[in-house]
């Protein structure tokens, strides 16, 4: 009686331990550093095994708490491999959004690259929202990265902010410089409830200019930046749970454009 | 170590929303072409309503939405400064940006309006009034060009807006 209870207590142990470990493995993360130069180390977070297909992620924010952390850990589950270059930490800029927009094109440039020649990967994506989308497309106008070997397959932008300043009622919306240098595939999704919608055509027309296929689509009943926001409406509380499936679904149409 | 992270986000989130509101809150003089597009649009009645209608009057042009925040914020002060015009050549004509009829009239029924709310059902219209922003305003004189714009919340009541509404009204 005595030896069937141990062996019980056995099992449940490691049973227990078993499911700590898959645990943790589902949540490693491995921390990378890239040396710029003598004064920058930019710190690259990497989520998940090396997979056929990676994301590279310019997020506005980083972190345990950080809702990005959290969907790539589901984007691990379906089979991504996910890169997080924490630019702003290398700079000492705090996480505001506009800071992301300050890091310089090169630094930038270099992480894809760098990413790009390490990755096992077969195809490489690049993901960002808000205003997180302006080193994405400095990094795409590098004439450099777009003679480099093509398993960069195009960026995916989510209500992407790259105005150089807000557009005044009755002009046009102004890109930063580098928008409409690139070649690659981009796919631009917008909220439904953002005036941003209407700026649509204009953004496409700028992107295209020297090349780029480029795609929009409207999420459903979501403002800008939705997933970022602190005063979320349910809808938009709903589908940032669902971040991962609507990251998922567009990457396989940028794959397609 | 994240909970602090989030917190300094949130709060450089609030300070940039803060800095946004005081840079946005200003009247800027318009050096784009000062003829004012057509708005030839139906209220929420099915009244066809155009902006001809207008002229002779100096005429504050809103493009809102109701999923803007600030723009519920500042519709009670645009009441009041009607108010505060009274008997002077002063109107408001706003534009709802391409929402359906029941979004705005659920809207309308937590925050009354006394002005015309016209409804741009397909966004041409903002389109042609190259409006990327809720809310945005444009003030026109009363020959019907555009004098000012404004992107942002500002308190329409306030006795500088009156004042220089009614200079603009007397020109």
């Amino acid at each position: 009686m005595q030896t069937l209870a141990f062996h019980r207590s056995l099992a449940y142990c490691v049973s227990v331990l078993l499911l700590a470990t898959l645990v943790f493995a589902a949540r490693a993360e491995i921390h990378s550093t890239l040396e710029i130069n003598d004064e920058i180390e930019i710190d690259i977070v990497t989520f998940g095994e090396p997979a056929k297909t990676g994301i590279i992620w310019f997020a506005c924010r980083q972190g345990e708490d950080a809702i990005e952390f959290e969907t790539a850990r589901k984007l691990v589950s379906r089979g991504y491999q996910i890169y997080f270059p924490d630019m702003l930490s290398a700079h000492f800029l705090s996480s505001l959004p506009s800071n992301i927009a300050r890091i310089p094109a090169a630094e930038v440039v270099t992480v894809i690259r760098h990413i790009i020649d390490t990755s096992t990967a077969e195809r490489l994506f690049l993901l960002a929202g808000a205003r997180a989308a302006v080193p994405i497309i400095r990094g795409l106008a590098d004439k450099n990265l777009q003679q480099m070997d093509s398993k960069l397959k195009g960026a995916l932008l989510i209500t992407p902010r790259i105005y150089k300043t807000m557009p005044d009622p009755g002009s046009e919306p102004v890109y930063i410089d580098e928008t409409g240098l690139s070649i690659h595939p981009i796919l631009v999704l917008e909220g439904e409830r953002t005036p941003n919608r209407w700026g649509l055509p204009h953004l496409v027309a700028a992107l295209t200019k020297s090349g780029s296929r480029v795609q929009t689509d409207l999420i459903d009943g979501v403002r800008g930046y939705f997933y970022l926001r602190d005063n979320q409406t349910p809808a938009e509380m709903e589908l940032t749970r669902q971040l991962d499936s609507l990251i998922h679904d567009n990457l396989q149409k940028l794959g397609a454009i | 170590m994240g909970f602090y992270r989030h917190l300094i986000f949130c709060l450089s989130l609030a300070l940039l929303g803060q800095q946004a509101q005081a840079v946005a809150g200003q009247l800027k003089e318009y050096w784009g072409d000062m003829t004012s597009p057509e708005i030839e649009l139906p209220d929420l009645q099915g009244r066809q309503h155009s902006l001809a209608d207008y002229h002779g009057n100096v005429v504050l042009v809103q493009f809102w939405a109701t999923y803007c925040t600030p723009c519920r914020t500042e519709m009670p002060t645009m009441n009041r400064l009607i108010k505060k015009m009274r008997g002077k050549p002063f109107k408001i004509v706003t534009v709802n940006m391409a929402e359906s009829p029941g979004q705005v009239r659920q809207f309308l029924q937590e925050v009354p309006v006394d002005f015309p709310v016209l409804m741009d059902s397909d966004g041409s219209t903002l389109s042609r009034w190259k409006v990327f922003a809720a809310p945005a305003n444009f003030i026109l004189d009363k020959q019907g060009k555009i004098t000012f714009t404004l992107y942002g919340a500002i308190e329409w009541d306030s006795d500088e807006m009156v004042s220089r509404l009614n200079a603009l009204s007397e020109e």
